[in-house]
């Protein structure tokens, strides 16, 4: 029975890769293939509770396979169910069947036909392996699948200018939380010393001994586990992502930002819930932050006047207030308000269009006319600052591109004078160099020279990352700062002892195949095109499609996204590392976090925008 | 700061409302030509021009039209008679090689933008990714009509001065530097002086304003529109263009101010040298366009070869059967091309059965108040502006809510509420209507636009009662003025059956904001139900009736009129004041009931070949229970397909076209010549034509063409904005045109307009007036006269008519109009290749 678990993982994915087999005008096809995924998924998933008598403990688990071991590291691929996976599972293959029904006749004819049931398999692959995650390592998968769905269907209208750019946008949060949860999970296991099973929680028991025992640790990961949640979920002061996010077809945007990926932050804290359950810290952060949330987002909402920004403020102010249920310990009462809260705005947005029809309708009936002066007296000043506050979406986009995007860019373009041709071959040799010697004991360093040039080789990887994502020139020369960025964080790991040549080997042999890739699809596109340059957008894919996917694969292999075996490399990486290295680890993480970005920005701006080539319609930038 | 010599605001602002989209709220959708500022040039001039200003592709691509001939869609001896026609005899094969086979560079740059450009590439800023995200929530809060819950404050005051005050008031700012926020406050700066620091030279300002406004022509035209119609919005509010560019002006001040710091920028002037340049001359002699023009003429004449093929062979056809049928009923429909097969259907279930065809308003201009509304709404063609009122009372209809829409979900309680429990409701009733889509509230409803039974005030009362300057009802002259006018027009003027139906039309469709571009375009974007009652009403009216007798109008006292309207996307018909008939009428009633029912069940079924969810093949019964549900289906973005494919105009009796297969692509307007002579009636028939039928016709010309920039593109992620428009999404642009989903079927050719008349009566009719003229002369819509008498055909070409032989000598034959409906294949995709092969070309159809 427990193998039912795999199945629920792997269904989805088989699904997803049948849907590229039908060319995308067999539309019968294509719909068929995601609604018997959908289907099985759900129907699985409720087969799951009648089988609940034979479940242990409330809970079922399977061990799928043990991706990495040595010594008392291991990385395991496991699933696990309870009552919460369930909820989450069965409530989100019916929102899928509704919205596969919907759409099979809504995307009729839409080029991206075949595209859009991808994405959306794609998606539920993410979103199966999320809610039955057993360890970290495999919620982490689940995780960085359901970003990078976003980022395609957010971009879905990959020929606009306004879905490019808010894709990279959104994907640029989801990132920072991908990271914060990296963070968190590295935490988790100091403090654990051993991989944990989500099933295992209550027998690890009482987790608030660690509050006792390392009280700044165990307060650090739950705040960063409430971070990474609010993020995701759209909460105060991340909530400009969301609006934002309403580019692609509304039934994507339904699933999406109306219903499952909003919620998925909720799903964190009821999942590890255990975790920080006693934590009257935690609590309070939630609380505070859930009043905060809702108010400031059911203000915002009021000011609305687009119908789907409207419902997205509302649905962020409702997830505000389940994070104040779960400050209350109302854990039931969150997962049900979820379900009615995701059903409600999946069909106020699948129907927002008629609101124009509803509401003109009744105005000629019934519309009264504002009064003249509706502020008055001291009201006045009180009512005006909100307005202008929620109108401005209290300066939440602004401050987020003001401060975290320009400031990342100042230091890129800060080390920018780190990537000439010599100043960056001769790092890499050195370094080499010095590793070899040191290996073959030639030389030898102390531990703490080590930890030094290891630091050295972190923080170079990262400024390269950097200086690529802000880089407006040759987008072949922005794309080989990732990959030294990656060499040099090779080099880091060795020198801080993280692994093995074996590790080394898995973490390479993605990366190179990734790099190899990447430089071909830019390099032959070059050749035919000219120059790339980052300072515009290209929008190639209207007449490269197999190079802008292939290249698509080779950023999201050179970023270690699970595709390839460099996941693995990354994931160890990090883990592994004792407390004492907390600088190495935040330099690597930090640039784990920048490189997908960078290397999707280059691939946003050489295939994606408002094509360069105007032989055929192109929209207009503002559009 | 007084206005420099070399720049008039005014004058700048009042050509910026003209060039700019003049699509109103969107409930009030209205076909226009989007080139309307064009309309002075020749249609060719026109488009090429505008392609090169703005960046609009208004042909096919030349590889399109290449398979188009290889495919036949075009035929190559027009193709040759076209090159030889504008070219001479003697380059046929130089032209023709161009046209085949020479490459060229066919990538449109628009040149507009280039002033602004320079921000990019010497201030290294792209001011517009910082400006209008801002300034489109602004705006689009100020104008909103309902969505948001907290109204823009002190929209009375006018856009700038309710900014002002909001400012004013406010611990915070729209602004994130000092500077805009001051010479906000400051009364003494005007927009000049705003132009003075971003563009420096005022030779520069009127550029740097055009490049402005169309970086998002959307939400410009929208304010230009609404300035001049305030009556478009229901929520009224005060603005102008010139205070959205103000308010723009400050925006790119403190954007600019924000990024590059106070000092550190300066005028556009001072960045680089410009000449300036008037946008509008710009030089579109060149050979590609040539190409162009040659092909899509070639396009266009091989349809209407055809059509004139056919109608020249079915003209010849033996007529004048109706002298021995006795006529059952009469129904007079809307001229709309969609009705075209409806009436083919009724005259072929019933040989007694006579249809004709006049604009949908039928002649009766008014405002019209439904019961418990507050707001008048037009029910005429939209230049027109009524002097009547018609009220509705005794309303069955009532505005009912849906739950699920109720603003109470947009209170912290009530949204709490929703978001715990309604949830659970509205998965059921998703779930529901996935599978069985019915009417709701939030459908648009075209039967429910009026009452059935519904009482209509429609005589005025002695002396006539005047309310907001409008005569409620009309006299009984002013009733028989209208009546009269409209029965010459269409030449009815004799021989009436018992019965005469008067079937305005209107369209039900749910998810969908373009819903008012699918109902009736002769009453301003409406259901034309009222219409058709008042004037059954008028001309059952005993004291019209004896009016008209005295002016030789004899209508039998046995003759009932009956107003009835038809539901273009569902195919339901509903008939009106049936109760009020005698009992014979009513038996005929019945009779003809079931005629119209199995015309709609054909109706449907000719309409089903396009629509891929369902089989034309299956039972009668499920098709049309499909077709109605797909006009109630919120997962169904093409309820009907509007008026694409529509291509011609025929003004001319129905014996003319009765026997063509036009493939519901002809508005047909009735009108017949031998009453005529002089060309009184016409000059009034054809008047309201172009701007209705030209401007359906260029609207979805231009959106096919382009639909990213003339279009609204896929209806798919569209965004309700304040009740008025759709965008893409958030912080997108307004977008006005047609949807992708309405233009995939048209095939993008102008309208040609075929008048049964002698040539030089329709010459003096169409010289009468400079504004009909315009159209014709310069060829935005293409006019052949056939004369009635000879059957010749003559083409309206520089001026004159000149005559015309059809490179077809016959078309096919079909004799049953199903089988052939049946044998059309449904498009691989909608790129125009594919697209055009549903198209079914021209037949005659042998009885």
């Amino acid at each position: 029975m427990d193998s039912i678990l795999l199945a629920l993982a792997i269904i989805p994915f088989i699904g997803f890769l049948l849907s590229f087999i039908p060319d995308t005008k067999s539309e019968r096809a294509i719909h068929n293939i995601a609604l018997i995924t959908i289907s099985l998924f759900t129907l699985l998933s409720i087969s799951l509770i009648f089988l609940y008598n034979q479940w242990t403990n409330g809970q079922l688990s399977y061990q799928a396979l043990t991706l990495y071991r040595d010594g008392h590291v291991t990385l395991t691929l496991a699933f696990y169910a309870d009552i919460l996976s369930i909820v989450y599972a069965v409530i989100g293959g019916i929102i899928g069947l509704m919205v596969i029904r919907f759409s099979k006749f809504y995307m009729h004819r839409d080029r991206g036909y075949k595209r859009f049931f991808s994405h959306v398999l794609l998606f539920y692959v993410g979103y199966s392996i999320v809610v039955f995650s057993g360890t970290f390592t495999t919620l982490f998968i689940g995780w960085e699948i359901l970003g990078i769905t976003s980022f395609l269907l957010i971009g879905f209208y990959r020929q606009r200018f306004l879905p490019t750019k808010n894709a990279l946008k959104v994907f640029s949060y989801f990132r920072l939380s991908d990271f914060l949860l990296l963070l968190a999970v590295w935490i988790i296991d100091q403090l654990a010393h051993k991989e944990i099973y989500f099933g295992d929680f209550a027998a690890l028991g009482d987790w608030s001994h660690f509050s006792q025992s390392s009280p700044l640790l165990y307060t650090g990961v739950a705040i960063l586990i409430f971070t990474v949640a609010a993020i995701k979920s759209g909460q105060f002061p991340f909530s400009s992502w969301v609006p934002r996010a309403m580019e692609g077809p509304t039934t994507s945007t339904a699933i999406f930002y109306g219903s499952l990926s909003i919620h998925i932050g909720v799903f964190l804290l009821l999942r590890l819930y255990p975790l920080w359950d006693d934590s009257m810290i935690v609590r309070l952060f939630l609380g505070v932050g859930g009043v905060i949330s809702s108010i400031i987002a059911f203000k915002i909402a009021r000011v609305q006047s687009t119908v789907k920004t409207q419902i997205a403020f509302h649905s962020i102010s409702q997830i505000g207030i389940m994070f104040i249920e779960l400050s209350l310990g109302w854990y039931w009462v969150a997962l049900a308000h979820f379900v009615s809260n995701a059903f409600f705005r999946t069909y106020q947005l699948l129907v927002s269009p008629s609101v124009l029809n509803y509401l003109i309708h009744h105005q000629y009936s019934g519309f009264e006319h504002p009064s003249d002066k509706p502020w008055t007296g001291a009201l006045k000043n009180i009512n005006s600052t909100i307005y202008i506050l929620s109108t401005k979406e209290w300066n939440m986009d602004y401050l987020w591109y003001k401060y975290v995007w320009q400031t990342v860019k100042k230091i890129g373009e800060l080390a920018h004078a780190l990537s000439g041709k010599w100043i960056s071959s001769m790092f890499i040799l050195i370094c080499s160099s010095i590793y070899v010697s040191d290996r073959l004991a030639w030389i030898h360093f102390d531990e703490w020279s080590t930890h030094i040039i290891a630091l050295i080789a972190a923080a170079v990887a990262l400024l390269w990352t950097l200086s690529s994502l802000a880089y407006r020139g040759d987008a072949i020369k922005s794309w080989i700062l990732l990959i030294l960025s990656q060499i040099s964080l090779l080099l880091s790991m060795l020198f801080n002892h993280m692994g093995d040549a074996s590790v080394a080997i898995l973490f390479l042999s993605g990366i190179i195949v990734a790099a190899g890739t990447g430089y071909y699809c830019l390099y032959s596109l070059a050749k035919m095109e000219g120059k790339l340059t980052l300072d515009k957008y290209y929008g190639h894919i209207y007449e490269y499609k197999t190079l802008g996917t292939l290249f698509l694969l080779s950023a999201l292999g050179i970023a270690g996204f699970p595709l390839t075996p460099s996941f693995i490399g990354v994931d160890i990486l990090l883990t592994h590392q004792p407390l004492s290295s907390w600088v190495v680890v935040i330099i690597m993480g930090v640039n784990i976090l920048f490189i997908e970005i960078s290397a999707l920005r280059i691939y946003s701006r050489v295939f994606l925008g408002q094509h360069i080539k105007a032989y055929h319609p192109i929209a207009f930038r503002s559009s | 700061m007084k206005s420099d010599e070399n720049f008039n605001l005014n004058h700048t602002l009042h050509k910026l409302a003209h060039a700019l989209p003049s699509q109103a709220h969107i409930k009030d959708f209205i076909h226009h030509n989007p080139l309307h500022d064009f309309q002075k040039s020749t249609f060719f001039e026109a488009i090429f021009k505008a392609s090169k200003i703005f960046g609009y592709k208004v042909t096919l691509a030349l590889i399109d039209y290449r398979s188009l001939l290889k495919m036949g869609r075009i035929d190559t001896k027009t193709l040759d008679r076209i090159i030889v026609q504008e070219k001479g005899a003697n380059n046929l094969e130089p032209w023709k090689q161009k046209l085949m086979s020479n490459s060229y560079d066919e990538s449109v740059v628009a040149s507009i933008g280039r002033l602004r450009n320079h921000w990019k590439s010497h201030a290294n800023i792209q001011l517009d990714d910082h400006v209008h995200p801002i300034l489109f929530r602004i705006i689009s809060n100020y104008l909103d009509q309902g969505i948001s819950n907290l109204h823009f404050p002190y929209v009375d005051e006018g856009l700038i001065n309710a900014f002002r005050q909001l400012e004013a008031n406010s611990a915070v700012s729209f602004f994130n530097s000092p500077r805009a926020k001051k010479l906000l406050q400051d009364s003494t700066v005007d927009t000049e002086a705003l132009l003075k620091m971003i563009v420096g030279d005022p030779n520069l300002y009127e550029e740097y304003l055009n490049d402005q406004a169309f970086s998002h022509h959307g939400w410009s035209g929208i304010v230009a529109t609404i300035e001049s119609q305030p009556e478009t919005l229901l929520y009224g509010k005060k603005v102008s263009l010139k205070d959205f560019i103000h308010l723009e002006l400050l925006l790119e001040i403190d954007r600019l101010d924000d990024h590059l710091g106070v000092n550190h920028w300066k005028p556009l002037n001072q960045y680089t040298k410009f000449v300036p340049r008037d946008i509008y001359q710009v030089n579109v002699d060149t050979e590609l366009n040539e190409v162009f023009r040659l092909w899509q003429l070639a396009f266009e004449w091989s349809y209407y070869d055809q059509v004139l093929a056919g109608l020249a062979l079915s003209s010849k056809a033996p007529n004048d059967p109706k002298k021995s049928i006795e006529k059952s009923f009469q129904a007079v429909f809307c001229i709309d091309e969609r009705e075209c097969s409806i009436r083919r259907y009724v005259e072929l279930e019933d040989e007694g059965a006579e249809t004709l065809g006049c604009p949908g308003f039928f002649g009766v201009e008014f405002y019209f108040l439904a019961e418990g509304n507050k707001f008048y709404e037009k029910l005429c063609p939209a230049p027109v502006t009524p002097k009547f009122l018609i009220k509705e009372s005794d309303s069955e209809v009532n505005h009912e809510s849906a739950l699920l829409y109720s603003k109470a979900s947009h209170s912290l309680l009530g949204g709490t509420f929703y978001g715990f429990v309604m949830g659970y409701w509205a998965a059921i009733q998703l779930f529901l209507h996935l599978f069985r889509p019915k009417m709701n509230p939030a459908i648009s409803n075209a039967f429910g636009h009026m009452g059935k039974d519904s009482v209509l005030h429609i005589e005025s009362q002695n002396p006539p009662l005047q309310e907001n300057g409008m005569q409620v009802g009309f006299t009984v002259n002013e009733m028989a003025d209208r009546v009269e006018g409209l029965l010459r027009n269409i030449g009815m003027i004799d021989d009436y059956a018992p019965l005469i139906y008067l079937i305005s039309h209107g369209s039900s469709s749910a998810n969908n904001p373009h819903h008012g571009a699918h109902d009736c375009g002769a009453c301003s974007g409406r259901p034309g139900a009222t219409n058709a009652r008042v004037f059954a009403y008028m001309v059952n009216h005993p004291e019209v009736r004896k009016i008209l007798s005295s002016r030789g109008i004899e209508i039998p006292e046995t003759t009932r009129f009956v107003g009835a309207m038809h539901d273009t996307a569902s195919d339901m018909m509903g008939y009106y004041d049936i109760d009020k008939l005698s009992d014979s009428h009513k038996i005929k009633h019945e009779a003809n009931y079931h005629t119209f029912e199995r015309a709609l069940d054909k109706n449907a079924k000719e309409r089903s070949r396009r629509f891929a969810s369902i089989d034309t093949m299956s039972d009668i019964n499920k098709i049309r229970k499909n077709i109605l549900e797909r006009s109630v289906s919120l997962f169904e973005p093409r309820p009907e397909l509007g008026h694409g494919t529509n291509a011609l105009c025929i003004v001319g009796r129905r014996d003319f076209t009765k026997a063509l297969y036009l493939d519901r692509r002809a508005f047909l307007n009735s009108y017949d010549a031998t009453l005529d002579p002089d060309g009184t009636y016409l000059t009034r028939v054809i008047n309201p034509l172009p701007i209705v039928c030209g401007g359906i016709n260029l609207e979805y010309y231009f959106s096919r063409m382009d639909n990213q920039r003339f279009g609204a593109g896929t209806k798919l992620p569209h965004n309700v904005m304040g009740l008025i428009g759709v965008a893409n999404s958030s912080d997108g642009d307004l977008r006005p045109g047609l949807p992708l989903q309405m233009i995939e079927v048209h095939d993008p050719i102008r309208l040609l307009m075929i008048v049964e008349q002698k040539p030089d009566v329709v010459l003096k009719v169409i010289t009468s007036a400079d504004s009909l003229y315009e159209w014709f002369v310069n060829e935005w819509v293409h006019l052949v006269a056939c004369d009635p008498f000879t059957q010749e055909v003559s083409v309206f070409r520089n001026g004159g008519f000149v005559p015309y032989e059809t490179s077809h000598p016959s078309i096919g034959s079909i004799e049953d109009v199903l089988k052939y409906v049946e044998s059309g294949k449904e498009m691989e995709s909608n790129y125009i290749v594919d697209a055009t092969q549903e198209n079914l070309p021209i037949k005659l159809i042998k009885k």
